[in-house]
């Protein structure tokens, strides 16, 4: 009996997740037919759908609103041109590796910025001066190949396993393998136990607290785990463009970028993230084009852009929805006039 | 002993700047609760008002202080009423898209109208001698402006009806509505004063900064270092924290290499913010 209630819910929750994967397999199945100027585009709107998903997650779990995942992405590149060009390993593992990098360089940030409460704006502030600084940071490491930065050693000939290649093809299955698992894993990981304590913590800390949740070391999880979702991505920018220069990957267009692709899709639903990539990568490209491409257009574009959210959609595009269909449920309701099924918060579901 | 006596005098002129920076900040952060990412290209916005006001129309920089208050209250007023109309329908994370959004437009405008690239504003290179160091007289004027906003900062919050609603608010701004306090008017004119005070600073330094459109993050990590080690709120606090830092990073790049300066301020940020965070009530 109690096997037959698990399999039936777990079987609804994958039901749930079927419209995603459909989505996903729809993207696959568009992406060969597309010219090859817009593929570029829709693989750099893929990066940002992945960042900006666990961006998301971050945000709309523990309500932090972090400035610095822009580093965690550099991190990604950064691995996998120094495990290319100077280790010669694989750039396969360096999509771990790159992710233990980036985990790592979050926990002093995380112990800064989250230990104890501090309220968001610091923690926006903190991250997006970590952000800015390692810019000229990077550039006096020579390590990391100072401001001229690193050339990924191109492979005698596009293989798998030296991951380049002719066309941008595979790399947009790999992001897009990559999106659809990070909207799992952060779906399953924001409905599990301890999705349910940080948004506890989220909530009401000291509440939190005085249930027994060791906050400190939740929140500073939960930032690792986002940090580490985020190297993949720049791991396959870098691959993608053979180079990983403080420009390339830590510019303040990629910053605000993940952020604004998160917040234009609205961080209430996983497919929000990936809707607003797709909105603000085209928006901002074709705008950088239509004036001459300047190097502050597609910068403007995104202040205007963060201008509107702020203006016009604070809850996003998907927090709209949500409401918009909440509005309608009530109204249905009210017409029927059965009160019996109350509408839950359904801010809280990622899914 | 004589590098070390230097380095002193370097970093006291260096952390008057950081100071200047800083006390606007530490007045928006800490009475209106708004952390404003484009405190720093207010900065760098006011160095290229003097550069223009200089190059084209051939104004002194320190003459240019005086349309320069009036422009950036006018500017400052202006960002007050969109971040109080943010804040009422969206929170605080309204305000922080709204920051973003203020520091991107200015970088980006800057660097559209007058160039990506550095510009210097070859104004006077007096200098008088100082220990055996050759101090050039705009890092004192510098020095001495840092000063006298600090104190006069402080007088305005001790001294005037205006400065102690401010303290009501910074402390408990549902008490001070309570009493009578209109609020939003208190806020409204602290970011509009925050605003003028990066205005004066960026006119202070440009005679001896080279300017960039991109210069603002290195002054906002200066501002929010500066706020971090003084008190929230204290400009006299946020003038001892800037020399503070001025002379860490100047015996730093004395004695370990100068490139490391910005990682000098950014390490302090972090050791003071894990050993003694700022106190804050959690976000309401």
């Amino acid at each position: 009996m109690i096997t037959s209630i698990r399999s039936s819910r777990w079987f609804g929750k994958v039901g749930q997740k079927l419209p995603i994967v459909l989505l996903f397999i729809a993207l696959a199945l568009i992406a060969p037919g597309l010219s090859r100027g817009t593929q570029d585009t829709y693989l750099l709107a893929l990066i940002y759908a992945l960042v900006a998903v666990s961006w998301n997650f971050l945000f709309n779990s523990l309500g932090v609103f972090s400035l610095g995942h822009v580093v965690f992405f550099a991190a990604g590149g950064y691995t996998t041109a120094i495990f290319v060009s100077k280790l010669d390993i694989s750039p396969w593992l360096s999509l771990v590796a790159g992710s233990v990098v980036a985990a790592l360089i979050s926990l002093p940030i995380g112990l800064a910025a989250l230990r104890r409460r501090t309220s968001r704006m610091y923690v926006a502030l903190l991250t997006l001066i970590v952000a800015q600084v390692s810019v000229s940071l990077v550039g006096v490491i020579g390590f990391l190949g100072g401001s001229t930065g690193i050339y990924l050693e191109v492979a005698p000939e596009a293989s798998l396993g030296s991951m380049q290649f002719d066309t941008a093809m595979p790399f947009i299955y790999m992001l897009l393998v990559l999106n659809l698992a990070a909207i799992l894993f952060f779906g399953i990981l924001a409905n599990s136990r301890f999705g349910y304590r940080l948004r506890s913590i989220r909530d009401d800390e000291v509440a939190a607290e005085a249930c027994g949740i060791a906050v400190a070391p939740y929140k500073i999880a939960a930032f690792a785990i986002s940090a580490a979702a985020v190297a993949p991505a720049g791991t396959i920018f870098a691959q993608y463009q053979l180079l990983a220069t403080p420009e390339s990957l830590l510019s303040i267009n990629l910053l605000v970028g993940f952020v604004i692709a998160g917040l234009v899709g609205g961080a209430t639903r996983s497919w929000g993230a990936v809707v607003g990539a797709f909105i603000i990568v085209p928006l901002s490209q074709e705008a950088g084009k239509v004036f001459g491409d300047k190097p502050g257009v597609s910068t403007l574009v995104f202040a205007l852009v963060l201008f509107v959210i702020a203006l016009v959609i604070p809850q996003g595009i998907s927090g709209t929805w949500d409401s918009f269909s909440k509005k309608r449920a009530a109204r249905r309701r009210s017409i029927l006039k059965s009160q019996e099924t109350p509408v839950g918060d359904q801010g809280v579901e990622l899914g | 002993m004589e590098l070390f006596a230097n380095l002193i005098v370097l970093g006291i002129l260096a952390g008057a700047v950081y100071g200047l920076v800083g006390i606007g900040f530490t007045m928006v952060l800490g009475v209106a609760r708004i952390a404003n990412f484009a405190h720093g290209s207010l900065v760098v916005l006011g160095m290229y008002f003097t550069y223009l006001l200089y190059t084209q129309v051939g104004i002194n920089p320190y003459v240019a202080l005086l349309p320069g208050v009036v422009v950036f209250a006018i500017l400052g007023a202006g960002m007050a009423a969109l971040f109080r109309t943010r804040s009422d329908a969206a929170g605080e994370t309204g305000e922080l898209l709204l920051g973003l959004g203020f520091l991107l437009i200015i970088e980006s405008g800057i660097s559209l109208v007058a160039g990506p690239g550095p510009k210097p504003l070859n104004y006077s290179e007096a200098s008088v001698n100082i220990f055996g160091n050759e101090v050039e007289v705009t890092k004192l004027i510098a020095l001495g402006l840092a000063a006298i906003l600090a104190v006069a900062v402080n007088m305005l919050i001790r001294s005037t009806s205006l400065g102690r609603s401010m303290q009501a608010v910074s402390l408990d701004a549902e008490g001070a509505r309570i009493q009578g306090i209109s609020v939003d008017r208190v806020k409204d004119a602290t970011v509009a004063i925050s605003v003028v005070i990066a205005g004066i600073a960026g006119i202070a330094i440009s005679p001896f900064t080279v300017m960039t459109p991109f210069g603002g993050a290195a002054f906002l990590l200066s501002a929010f270092a500066v706020v971090v080690i003084g008190r929230l709120g204290s400009p006299i606090g946020a003038l001892f924290a800037g020399l503070f830092i001025g002379i860490i990073q100047s015996l730093a790049s004395g004695y370990i290499a100068s490139t490391w300066a910005p990682l000098v301020s950014l390490g302090v940020v972090l050791v003071f913010l894990i050993v003694r965070p700022i106190r804050t009530e959690a976000t309401s």
